[in-house]
């Protein structure tokens, strides 16, 4: 009878102890996110060229002197560089070193169908360009015209493209607002 | 008979113990894994801000994360923000970060250089075995940022907890009785929700040696019966 009792007793304790662990089982857990937000970019790049025979190439000067009546192949576009989509606008600018004025209808830059010229001077780009992408040619030739006089001989000629980009994305009602 | 009885006495109390030891000893994706009791992201991806990525001024962003209970236990999950470092305050001062919890409510807004609401854990969902709920956060960008912050990147650290929950309520309740029990779990532990959850078991040691004092204390009876019975033999 007493062992009864006594295994009884052993047996209670041992169950006791089950249920006091199961009651008091207990966890946590904890670890830790590194969360980055990151910025986009807005770039572009002016890319020349020049156009003989069908064949492509990198633009470079003429090595020959200029008269008037040449018309010279420069075919100047906007690559986006960047990684958003983006509005584009150029300004050509003519200047002589050493500072001799120019006369714009005698030096014509044949404009693409894809810009369009402003008050401003700036020629707009008519679309969205998106990353990686080339634009429309801003132009294709540079012409001198024949009513050329002594007075740009000998002169060195600079046509210097100005270009500027401005995000698309959240800039619709005044997007070039943000260079005034 | 007798004997084997107390043979496997002796190793119910043994693994018993070794059973307590062991229970001392859980859109983005934040699961909670019972069985290593720890969190797991979802491809190792521990940047829950998959949407955050190549901003512009004035995007405004949604990032939902999903939380999910893979274990036997019904469990709470407290989110903290640790302070954000000097060098990524100034970009990310220049946007607002809101953090809405599974309930759809929000515990946190301002800019995201600053940690409002989430200085300490607070208590973002309640989750059953297995289910899975949703936090959401909305990243706003000021408009104005200027080009000195394009290709550039802040990180935010977050620190999620987990802790058992006998208190979570069904997810068939309806919504006022959820907000309910969502309200009294708030109110049961709103003199601990501004306290860490215990991130390592602090019952252990007691309940340990408790454990060990019963269980020799059972061993010396067993040994007690034993000797009676050889006597009696």
């Amino acid at each position: 009878m007493k062992q009864k009792i006594l295994l009884g007793v052993s047996a209670l304790f041992v169950v006791g102890v089950m249920a006091i662990g199961s009651t008091l089982a207990y966890f946590t857990a904890s670890d830790q996110a590194d969360n980055v937000i990151t910025t986009g970019s807005v770039a572009i790049a002016v890319k020349e060229y020049s156009e003989k025979d069908g064949i492509y190439t990198e633009y470079t000067d003429p090595d020959y002197p200029i008269v008037p009546g040449d018309t010279v192949s420069k075919i100047v576009k906007i690559q986006n560089t960047g990684t958003a989509d983006a509005f584009i606008r150029a300004k050509i600018d003519i200047d002589a070193v050493d500072g001799t004025k120019i006369d714009r209808d005698q030096i014509l830059c044949s404009i693409g169908d894809d810009w369009t010229a402003s008050d401003d001077g700036y020629y707009y780009y008519n679309k969205i360009l998106s990353p990686d992408e080339y634009s429309g040619a801003l132009m294709d030739s540079v012409s001198f015209d024949t009513s050329i006089g002594n007075e740009l001989s000998q002169k060195e000629i600079h046509i210097n493209i100005n270009a500027q980009a401005i995000q698309s994305r959240n800039n619709v009602d005044n997007p070039w607002s943000a260079f005034d | 008979m007798k004997k084997l009885v107390l043979v496997i006495m002796s190793v119910v109390a043994a693994v018993n113990v070794v059973f307590c030891i062991k229970a001392f000893a859980a859109d983005s994706d934040v699961v909670y894994d019972g069985d290593a009791n720890q969190f797991v992201f979802l491809d190792d991806h521990s940047d829950l801000f998959g949407n955050f990525k190549t901003l512009y001024p004035g995007d405004e962003m949604i990032q939902e994360i999903r939380l999910k209970n893979h274990s036997e236990e019904s469990i709470a999950i407290y989110l903290r923000a640790e302070p954000v470092q000097s060098r990524y305050r100034k970009f990310l001062e220049l946007m607002t970060l809101s953090v809405y919890d599974s309930m759809g409510l929000k515990i946190s807004s301002s800019n995201a250089a600053d940690t409002a609401g989430l200085e300490e854990n607070i208590l973002i969902a309640q989750l059953q075995p297995d289910e899975e709920k949703t936090i959401t956060a909305i990243l706003g960008i000021d408009e104005k940022m200027g080009n000195e912050f394009q290709s550039t990147s802040g990180k935010i650290k977050w620190i999620f907890s987990a802790e058992q929950n006998e208190n979570v309520p069904e997810s068939s309740d309806t919504a006022e009785s959820l907000q309910k029990s969502f309200d009294d779990a708030a109110a049961a532990e709103s003199s601990e929700v501004n306290e860490l959850p215990l991130t390592g078991d602090s019952t252990g040691t007691p309940m340990l040696i408790g454990s060990v004092v019963i269980l020799v204390f059972s061993l010396i009876v067993i040994i007690a019966i034993q000797r009676k019975i050889n006597d009696s033999d």
